[in-house]
């Protein structure tokens, strides 16, 4: 049975999905994404299902929101500073969140809203580790060469190439047509060595 | 109406909508960000549909998704680290 509140869940991630792709700023697009993810996690508490709701909030909303702002800082400076000076607010912002969070929680567990999850771990163990036992190794196994594929991506020293073509403008302040040049000179790389 | 029709109709709509975002953004994140939204809404879809394993199934699809999203991350950085820019305008050595 969703309620008021289950309806209001999908009335937000619909919502905050949609300022996800339209806002231009990254820094609210990326916080609208968690948002969005956050009442995805109240909507599949409110079906029933904890441990997916546990797991978008904490993994989702989490940690994907710390490696999307991980991301966009190691790639513009300006949101380095944004966040740096509004860190008081920020933290205010998740802090409001998480006792709105627990303040659902205690809600309805004690039958105000009258949404409390029902859910066995039983089925839930059953499904996870007998039934998917094969998927649960092999997304261990992909975790671990996650890990390993992102540390060398982002490892100070990476380079895509051993040396730099011959053909590669590097991009700049004059060559604001840097990447179609760069793009077109590569139909002719033997004359250009010659 | 049944509430797992609407349901389905908000995992439709979120397919769509990281779809748009997906073609349409210029910048890589934008890109990563409507990719997001699309497994969000098949999560959706597990979800409402009360198949039996599906809460398993979520959970597991969580997990990939954050593999995913470090895996691009670093891939994403790599690019900004060797072109100097994340517009996908640009990086047009990749697009068609």
């Amino acid at each position: 049975m969703v309620t008021l509140a289950g309806w209001a869940s999908l009335g937000g991630v619909v919502i905050f999905a949609a300022l996800a792709v339209i806002l231009s700023d990254m820094l609210k697009s990326i916080l609208s994404l968690t948002i969005a993810s956050v009442s995805l996690a109240a909507y599949f508490y409110l079906l029933g299902a904890p441990y997916a709701a546990v797991f978008e909030a904490i993994v989702a909303a989490g940690l994907i929101t710390v490696l999307f702002l991980f991301m966009v800082s190691l790639t513009d400076t300006s949101v380095v500073e944004r966040l740096e000076s509004r860190k008081a607010t920020l933290v205010g912002v998740f802090a409001l969140a998480f006792i709105a969070v627990a303040g659902f929680l205690w809600l309805s567990y004690f039958g105000e809203l009258g949404v409390a999850a029902q859910s066995n771990f039983g089925d839930f163990g059953e499904a996870l580790w007998t039934g998917r036992s094969i998927d649960v190794l092999a997304v261990t196994i992909l975790i671990f060469v996650g890990v390993i594929g992102s540390m060398r991506l982002t490892t100070a020293g990476m380079e895509a190439l051993d040396e730099e073509p011959e053909t590669w403008e590097e991009p700049s302040a004059e060559s604001e047509a840097g990447g179609s040049a760069g793009t077109s000179s590569d139909d002719e790389p033997q004359e250009e060595v010659a | 109406m049944n509430p797992s029709t609407i349901a389905f109709g908000v995992a439709l709509v979120l397919v769509a909508v990281g779809l748009i975002g997906a073609m349409t953004g210029r910048n890589v994140v934008k890109t990563i960000i409507g990719i997001e939204l699309m497994s969000k809404g098949v999560l959706l879809n597990f979800v409402a549909g009360g198949y039996s394993g599906g809460e398993a199934i979520v959970v597991l699809l969580v997990l990939i998704d954050a593999i995913v999203v470090a895996v691009m991350m670093g891939m994403t950085v790599a690019v900004y680290r060797q072109y100097g820019t994340l517009d996908v305008e640009r990086l047009g050595r990749l697009t068609w």
